[in-house]
């Protein structure tokens, strides 16, 4: 009898146990279908976004319209607002970082006008932070929330401004508050996703971004405007190794604005990091007619120099620090990008940029920098002082640990190096033509059990 | 105070592009790419409503929606064609829809344009056409409507309203856009006598907008109201804002008694007008009255009495559609 209700139950489990795993095999079959449509069902369809745009006159044709009504109305405080915002959005568009400082006179002006107005003082702090001067952008924008607290564009400049200088409770506290009184706002959505992103929270990053693009796509939106949630989803996919959907993510942004130069950009780092190298360079050198940065530069050069043509990847470089040197005096803005070029190829240089910065702001991509550049310039143990401040949120961001572990390496911690470095290569195994496989070649070179 | 028409919120920092860089999203120049701001969807948010005669055919009413403020600049020029654009005709004095006249679109196509839909229903007939945004068509054998982008017949010194009345007659809106329905229709399909008209825009039965006179809401409502007038249909308005705007206007006007009598004419916020009545506004809203200094001058109790801006910057054609060509 026991042996028959033995073979009995058995006989009964085996189906169960079959059933079980056929359930778990069916979720888990969901579960890797849903990472790999990343939600592609309900999400908008770029042509549609871009068709919405058809009666828009674009961008220069605005200012155009405001330089006239300025000339027109000169004491018009609303029309100055106006053309500075509109110069506002062309820096966006085209990357010309000269128009921020257009911007910024022109909204001073409107200020001086009108001192209470709202719009002139949100547009000059607009402006300001478009040059990386966040402090000024958030004394303007509580300036405004003093006379009206609950104006959502003053709360939103606010809590940008706060991020940015690594004040990161409050700028949660801000997008929290903003999220709860427009939970569907794509522009708060998008926000939210960025402190997750921060802070650790990739997969709800990436959900949050996803909403925001679903929310965008149900608005009127100007085409930069709908192909930066695109641009947004497909950097945290990027970010967490997931290539193929960013691709088609920005794909579908560069459909709605084919000339969204960071969508081109990402899709450039993309494209390496899936082994399209050919159509890569591609993409960077008919980028590079059309806005010339440092980085860029740094990106071709490191695609040239692994294809063997080292006296392009040269030409790249030495191209790379023109700009470099013109544009760090210049604008400030660009420094964080001038730090990630010029630290492979002069550290001291990079560093001077990286200390500057961390004048400015205390984020956590400043001290990864300053790490970063502080290692390349050979001073291992200062810049180990700064990694603690860089992790300090659990930012899951590949370069981020990528510095990290490389400091810990170099000061002699194994165990911390081998920790971040794995992290790094786990979360985006390809992040950088160059830098990935040398954080392959380090993990490789610590001592096994330390 | 802030009298406008709806296009100044679109002006405003509601709206602003708050320029927010992206510095952490990657060591790129993704730096400069604008976290967009918070801004209301133009395609459901009504600058103006006009309701008049017939210039051409004094049978019929001729009923116009404006929306899209700035459009082809702020906004776009499409219609949202998940959105319902209502013009809501109270034929008894209840303040309740009597006849609803409904504009729907579809989603625009590969050239640009989008088909639409028109049917009025009330007790008083049914009537259905269809058509293109665009192009004019026939509606209830002899009326007509059109939608699509026109030159923004609202005409007012905004500056010299913000510059604390210092006017000094510039038109801010000359040369600017606007998309518009106009819907052209026989006036015995509306009522007899007086009627009442206001428009709404809404998403899945929810109200976005709603609008009769101009200013209203924006001039008479706490800021942190808005939205609840909004959604407040005209029936219940005089109970929950009554109190409130008759506080307002005693305050612009420094009359209390005075306050009372205009509150009551303001509230609900209806477009009154008499049918085959030829007169402008308070009788409905023509496109050439100067509602700003009428509203000024009613509000102020004649303190304030012109923006210095008397017409528009172009010329009504006066045959249908009424409107200016597009800028």
């Amino acid at each position: 009898m026991a042996t028959k209700s033995a073979t009995s139950s058995v006989a009964r489990k085996v189906p169960v146990a079959l059933f079980i795993a056929a359930i778990a095999m069916l979720a888990q079959g969901l579960v890797a279908r849903a990472r790999h449509d990343d939600g592609r069902a309900g999400l908008p369809d770029p042509q549609e976004m871009a068709l919405l745009s058809l009666g828009r006159i674009g961008t220069p044709n605005v200012i155009k319209l405001w330089e006239e009504r300025v000339q027109a109305v000169p004491g018009s405080a609303t029309f100055r607002t106006q053309l500075a915002s509109s110069n506002l959005a062309l820096a966006g568009e085209t990357g010309d970082l000269s128009l921020y400082e257009k911007a910024e006179d022109i909204a001073r002006s409107a200020v001086e006008i009108d001192p209470a107005n709202e719009s002139a003082n949100l547009t000059l702090a607009s402006a300001l932070s478009g040059q990386h001067d966040f402090g000024s952008a958030l004394e303007l924008a509580d300036g405004v929330l003093a006379r009206t607290p609950k104006s959502v564009g003053a709360r939103i400049a606010a809590g940008d401004a706060h991020l940015e200088l690594g004040e990161y409770d409050a700028a949660t506290k801000v997008y929290t508050e903003l999220g709860q009184e427009l939970p569907r706002a794509p522009s708060i959505l998008s926000r939210r996703a960025r402190i997750a992103a921060l802070t650790g929270g990739l997969d709800q990053a990436v959900e949050l971004a996803r909403q925001a693009l679903i929310g965008a796509g149900a608005d009127d939106l100007n085409t930069f405007t709908g192909a930066f949630y695109w641009f947004q989803l497909a950097n945290y996919q990027y970010q967490t190794g997931r290539y193929d959907d960013a691709a088609a993510m920005l794909r579908s942004a560069l459909q709605v604005e084919p000339d969204h130069i960071g969508s081109t950009e990402l899709l450039g780092k993309v494209l390496v990091a899936q082994g399209h190298l050919d159509e890569a360079t591609q993409l960077y050198e008919d980028l590079l007619q059309r806005t010339n940065a440092a980085d860029l530069r740094g990106d071709l050069a490191k695609l040239y120099a692994y294809a063997g043509r080292s006296d392009d990847a040269q030409r790249q470089i030495e191209l790379g620090f023109e700009i470099a040197r013109t544009q760090a005096a210049k604008y400030p803005a660009e420094r964080r990008h001038l730090i990630g070029f010029l630290a492979d190829e002069d550290p001291a240089f990079a560093l001077q940029l990286a200390r500057d910065d961390l004048e400015l702001r205390t984020d956590v991509q400043t001290y990864g920098w300053l790490a970063w550049s502080l290692l390349q310039a050979g001073e291992a143990d200062e810049a180990v002082t700064y990694v603690d401040e860089a992790l300090r949120l659990g930012t899951q961001d590949a370069w981020l640990l990528y510095q990290a572990g490389s400091v810990y390496a170099a000061v002699g911690d194994v165990d911390q190096a081998r920790t971040q470095l794995s992290a790094a290569l786990d979360l985006n195994p390809e992040f950088d033509l160059v830098h990935a496989q040398r954080a392959r070649d380090l993990l490789a070179s610590l001592p096994m059990g330390a | 105070m802030s009298i406008k028409h709806k296009a100044l919120t679109a002006l405003g920092a509601g709206s602003i592009i708050v320029a927010s860089s992206i510095a952490a999203m990657g060591a790129s120049a993704a730096d400069h790419l604008d976290a967009p701001g918070v801004k209301a969807d133009g395609r459901t948010d009504i600058n103006d409503v006009y309701t008049f005669q017939s210039p051409t055919n004094p049978d019929n009413t001729v009923l116009i929606m404006t929306v899209n403020p700035v459009a082809g600049v702020l906004s776009g020029t499409s219609f949202h064609p998940d959105a319902k654009y209502r013009f809501n005709i109270d034929d008894n004095g209840d303040a309740k829809a009597d006849t609803e006249i409904e504009v729907e679109f579809g989603k625009v196509n590969k050239d640009g344009r989008q088909e639409i839909e028109v049917e009025l229903e009330g007790n008083r007939g049914e009537v259905e056409a269809e058509g293109r945004v665009g192009t004019s068509f026939k509606f209830a054998r002899t009326g007509r409507v059109m939608a699509g982008t026109f030159d923004d017949p609202f005409f007012f010194d905004l500056d010299g309203f913000r510059n604390n009345f210092q006017f000094t007659g510039t038109n801010f809106f000359a040369g600017l856009n606007v998309t518009a329905i106009v819907v052209e229709v026989p006036s015995r399909l509306l009522g007899e006598g007086g009627i009442g008209v206001w428009a709404t825009t809404s998403l899945n039965g929810v109200t976005v907008d709603q609008m009769a006179r101009p200013a209203i809401n924006t001039a008479l409502i706490a800021a942190d109201r808005k939205d609840a007038f909004n959604s407040t249909p005209p029936s219940q308005q005089w109970a929950v804002f009554g109190a409130e705007v008759t506080a307002r206007i005693t305050a612009l006007s420094g009359d209390a008694a005075y306050a009372a009598t205009i509150a009551g004419v303001l509230i609900p916020d209806i477009l009154t007008f008499e049918l085959g009545n030829s007169s402008g506004f308070l009788n409905g809203r023509q496109l050439a009255d100067d509602v700003i200094d009428a509203e000024l001058n009613i509000l102020t109790k004649g303190a304030v009495t012109t923006d210095g801006v008397g017409a528009n910057d172009v010329a009504f054609p006066g045959v249908f559609p009424y409107l200016a060509a597009a800028n």
